[in-house]
């Protein structure tokens, strides 16, 4: 199946303000079909179909193909399903259990379903259109318990860029703001998982992006960053996952639990020092280590400069039985892209 | 220069006065905002809730979820009461039922009066696994005053958002359940974090303590509005 035939199947199927649905794999053969018909939540923020009219033309969202992601930090296996504690020695939450489980070598990899991912992070433009349908989410009358004084403080007001590139990705925007967003695109924050896999990139270039983020790192950062989509792309397609800023994760707050349990009690923990990187894939990899730390000293209603997000969509395919009747499924798309149009 | 000798000519508290003066207006002309801090008096649009909660209030989620009774309701359906809210999961059977027991504690340590004017609120991570008559065979089994007590379940969203809102970590495991940090949050009559508790089996004073400030305190928003 061609890459316009992967765009125009998931562009179809993600419906905005459609409920999130369990991602799954596509079918090798599956036609392009086209969504039920779904009902907005309640609680979900108006959709957005307003067609752009001064920002540049943005890269479309990428479908990413099912596969699998080594976690960073090994799981803790500490409990079953019911919480109950589980047993051996690579069991156990010590710094003792996290250098067992370190050193016994099998690491199982986390299955990642194909899900889609914006091609490249949300952009001044994109917010201002969204908070242009959806008030609540505005500077001014935004709930203080949903973001921080300084969200998108570079503004110049509530619908005012000023100087704020409209290309450049929207920073300042706190963790409840981005997930609105997404979930009024009918999507969410992509999980840690989906975001990592993204950027491993099935194992292309590790050594390249590496460089780039420590390069990144050793930037002064009191600039707003610069144009969404004016490196390269990655294998898969999706723009700057390194080097322009940090993103927003679904489950920011959970990448440490399994490995480096906080506030659970352990006194063992604290008596190694270094025994958070005990457990880690590769610890010499600088890189990730940051990443980790900076997701897990977050907390929602935070707001930094340097700090934006992307959003991550289902994918799902409904397949038609076939009918000498129903003309080609392809014959749907027209229309619907035609309803977007229609659309003010 | 001349700026200069003629500030030097003034008197010192009308320089500064002018000063001071000019640094407001210059700061006033920036900052385009009406304070974050009141509530907003703009009209909302016609699906949000009346916004008479205090800025920082988790009452103004919008989120969506359904009681041990099968009642749909939002967290400011609960306004008007302190509310001591944790989350936790039916199926957890390792650290939620020491949570139960901290809580249970806490409604211990409260005399009838005190019991009466508050609220103890758990909600369940388990999106899928939770339904509200698990929640009601929980309740039951745990033997708490359903009067007082309210267990919640609701979609993944509204889990995730009210997780972010509490600062509770969590995640799915593999194998089921859900590998997540224990804290007990006390809201005031008005939705916002009066005190938390981090961990298991703490100290329960503190807390308490709070809570009896929260029901001498008056509370100012309006109340039940769903």
């Amino acid at each position: 199946m061609t890459r316009w035939g992967w765009l125009t199947a998931f562009a179809l199927a993600v419906a905005p303000g459609g409920p999130a649905r369990a991602p799954g794999v596509i079918a090798a053969n599956a036609a392009p079909s086209p969504a039920p018909a779904v009902a907005p939540r309640p609680d979900a923020a108006p959709a957005i179909d307003a067609p752009r009219t001064d920002a540049p033309a943005r890269p479309p969202r990428i479908a990413l193909p099912a596969g699998e992601l080594v976690p960073f930090f090994a799981p803790r296996a500490t409990t079953d399903a019911a919480g109950a504690p589980a047993t051996g020695p690579a069991a156990t939450g010590t710094a003792v259990g996290a250098l067992a489980r370190a050193t016994t070598g099998a690491r199982p990899a986390t299955p990642v379903p194909a899900f889609a991912l914006d091609a490249a992070p949300v952009t001044n433009a994109d917010m201002l259109r969204f908070v242009t349908s959806a008030p609540s989410w505005r500077r001014s009358q935004i709930a203080r318990s949903f973001a921080e004084a300084t969200y998108l403080s570079r503004w110049a007001g509530d619908l005012d860029l000023g100087s704020a590139d409209a290309a450049a990705p929207v920073t300042q925007v706190s963790w409840f703001a981005a997930q609105a967003y997404c979930r009024a695109r009918g999507g969410a924050l992509p999980t840690t998982v989906q975001w990592e896999y993204a950027l491993a990139d099935a194992g292309r270039g590790q050594a390249e992006r590496r460089a780039l983020f420590l390069k990144w790192f050793a930037e002064p950062s009191d600039r707003a960053p610069g144009r969404v989509a004016q490196g390269a792309a990655n294998g898969y397609g999706v723009y700057d996952l390194a080097g322009l800023i940090w993103e927003w994760t679904l489950d920011f707050g959970a990448d440490l639990l399994g490995s480096e349990p906080r506030n659970n009690g352990t006194p063992e923990e604290a008596l190694v020092c270094g025994a958070g990187s005990l457990g880690a894939l590769d610890p010499s990899d600088y890189a990730t280590f940051m990443r980790y730390s900076f997701r897990a000293s977050l907390r929602a209603a935070f707001t930094t400069g340097n700090l934006g997000f992307r959003c991550a969509y289902p994918l799902y395919t409904v397949q038609l039985p076939p009918s000498p009747t129903r003309g080609p499924a392809t014959a749907q798309a027209p229309r619907r892209r035609a309803a977007k149009e229609r659309s003010p | 220069m001349r700026s200069r000798s003629s500030c030097r000519r003034r008197p010192p508290h009308a320089t500064w006065l002018l000063c001071a003066g000019l640094l407001t207006s210059v700061a006033c002309q920036r900052d385009e905002a009406p304070d974050h801090r009141a509530p907003a008096k703009t009209a909302a649009a016609p699906a949000a809730p009346p916004t008479a909660w205090p800025s920082a209030s988790l009452f103004h989620s919008t989120a969506r979820w359904q009681s041990q009774t099968g009642a749909e309701l939002s967290l400011a359906s609960l306004a008007g009461a302190p509310l001591v809210v944790a989350m936790v999961y039916t199926s957890c059977r390792a650290s939620c039922p020491v949570m139960m027991a901290d809580l249970k504690r806490i409604e211990a340590a409260l005399d009838r009066d005190e019991r009466a004017g508050s609220r103890i609120v758990v909600v369940s991570f388990d999106s899928r696994g939770d339904t509200p008559e698990t929640l009601r065979a929980f309740a039951e089994e745990a033997r708490v005053d359903q009067a007082r007590w309210t267990f919640l379940r609701g979609e993944e969203s509204a889990v995730r958002e009210l997780a972010a809102l509490l600062d509770v970590r969590f995640a799915p495991l593999p194998q089921g359940g859900f590998d997540h940090s224990n804290v007990i949050t006390l809201l005031d009559a008005n939705g916002v974090i009066a005190y938390r508790q981090v961990g298991l089996n703490q100290p329960v004073e503190a807390l308490v303590e709070r809570l009896r400030a929260a029901l001498t305190a008056p509370s100012g928003a309006a109340k039940g509005s769903s």
